[in-house]
């Protein structure tokens, strides 16, 4: 009797242990991660915190830095957190943030790790799980250079009173922070990523983004009071907060300051609108143009010295 | 299940660098596979897996007997202490799974709710007990668990019921269902 319910148990519990399954075809690369472990005994230093990350890792960082940004036009009811799929990005201009009100604070999980090259397409393939897509050859000269990345999260969690003290140093006067939202925990989530390289050009992809809140949490009020915080007009943070209709867009914010220095430009490409960002150097030649579109089933990014007409056809090349 | 066959027992000094990459090669996938049972996520486990291989590097235990045992014991903490840490800090971070094509939402959360409930209450357990169940989830045989985890092979079972009991306790006290 005593065996058999102990055998009872064990199943029981093995089948919940079962759940723990890594992803089918998930394969650890050891000679990849060895790799990567040489460089750290070369260098004697503690993994991930001296890689020198390339831009397109500064510039979802940077994004990913704005989660609070991301409004939505619908709150999910979920048994145990909303779950957003993210498929529009765009820039928008904002103000820093108030000063002497602590800025959130967003923390990545886990230690950054650098790409690590792929040999070819089918390697980023096997190693993503979803076809990379590229350029059409010609169109950049040269064949680029191909790494993965492992997926990207990070998260935050909202402070109410430091949101009601940007309010108000915003001289946001008609709007107060529900205090349900303090110590609500947003998080975004991105696949792994795949970055085409050529000289002075980056090209990243990844899966559309994820965002995690609590059930319930209104996206669209948050990000409209986010904004009005970072200096957006009423209507306008009201019109980006719900523009999204079914899924939330992605805002990269920009900061006023750097207007003489940056132009932002909605355009259009054969797949659908694009927001195009052009960073000047002094003498107002280009020093990098940065183009952010997506598709349904993918995020891109193309950034690099190049000339919008060459950004604009590489884009519009993507297969 | 583990996809690699047999783990060996390794007993012998690691003496040169091909010595540590062969225990790399050895092991690090397994060690990788483990530690994402815990933690859920590729990233991190792949991280933990690479931390463990580190400690043994700079500071390697001071027997040499059984090193697979003594790295696997390694990960198997780091991960844990990892899935301790987060839970303080927050519940939710990077419990998500990478987002996956044809995969919708709904199964997405329903996927992540067992996957959490599972791992709370694991983290809730005696770190060997932890320990034993996510082994054996991997496809590890009770001889194979005692030589990694250092227990008597004879009371290996005996402590495995025992962390079975201990699961089932902790799960159906927090969500009350069997």
């Amino acid at each position: 009797m005593k065996n058999l319910e102990q055998e009872e148990v064990r199943q029981w519990v093995m089948k919940q242990t079962a759940n723990l399954d890594p992803p089918a075809g998930w394969r650890p690369d050891p000679a990849a991660a060895l790799m990567r472990f040489q460089a750290r005994v070369e260098t004697d230093r503690p993994l991930g915190m001296s890689w020198r990350w390339p831009a397109w890792a500064a510039a979802v960082a940077m994004v990913i830095a704005v989660v609070l940004l991301l409004p939505a036009g619908r709150a999910v009811a979920q048994q145990l957190w909303q779950l957003l799929t993210v498929r529009q990005v765009a820039f928008i201009r904002v103000n820093p943030w108030p000063e002497g009100v602590p800025s959130p604070q967003v923390h990545l999980s886990g230690t950054p790790i650098p790409p690590l090259p792929a040999r070819d397409v089918d390697e980023a393939r096997w190693r993503v799980r979803y076809d990379p897509r590229l350029p059409r050859p010609g169109v950049l000269s040269g064949s680029p250079r191909l790494s993965t990345t492992f997926s990207l999260s990070a998260g935050t969690v909202v402070k109410a009173a430091d949101l009601e003290l940007a309010l108000r140093k915003s001289g946001v006067m008609d709007q107060t922070v529900p205090p349900q939202w303090d110590g609500a925990q947003l998080a975004l989530h991105t696949s792994a990523i795949v970055i085409g390289e050529w000289p002075d050009i980056a090209f990243a992809q990844s899966l559309p983004l994820t965002l995690t809140a609590p059930p319930g949490f209104d996206f669209a009020a948050f990000s409209a009071l986010v904004l009005r915080v970072l200096g957006v007009g009423t209507e306008e943070a009201q019109r980006l907060a719900q523009r999204a209709g079914t899924a939330p867009p992605w805002l990269a914010p920009i900061a006023r300051d750097i207007k003489e220095r940056a132009t932002i430009e909605e355009i259009r490409l054969n797949s659908g609108p694009a927001t195009l960002l052009q960073e000047l150097e002094d003498d107002g030649s280009v020093k990098r143009i940065t183009l952010v579109w997506s598709v349904p089933d993918r995020v891109y990014l193309l950034s690099g010295k190049l000339r919008r007409e060459l950004a604009i056809a590489t884009a519009n090349a993507v297969e | 299940m583990r996809s690699s066959p047999d783990i060996p027992v390794v007993t012998r000094k690691i003496e040169s660098t091909d010595d540590f990459s062969g225990l790399f090669a050895a092991h690090y996938a397994a060690l990788t596979r483990l530690i994402y049972r815990v933690t859920g996520d590729a990233g991190s486990a792949e991280e933990l897996a690479a931390e463990a291989f580190w400690k043994l590097h700079r500071q390697p235990p001071a027997s040499n007997h059984n090193l697979a045992g003594w790295l696997y014991r390694t990960g198997l903490r780091l991960a844990l202490d990892n899935l301790k840490k987060r839970k303080r800090r927050s519940h939710y971070e990077a419990q998500a799974p990478v987002p996956q094509a044809m995969q919708s939402p709904e199964a997405i959360l329903d996927q992540i709710e067992r996957q959490v409930r599972v791992r709370q209450a694991l983290a809730a357990l005696k770190p060997k007990q932890a320990a034993l169940l996510v082994l054996r989830s991997e496809g590890y045989s009770i001889g194979e668990m005692a030589s990694l985890l250092r227990l008597r092979p004879g009371s290996t079972g005996t402590l495995l019921a025992r962390a079975d009991r201990a699961f089932r306790k902790e799960y159906v006290n927090r969500y009350e269902e069997p």
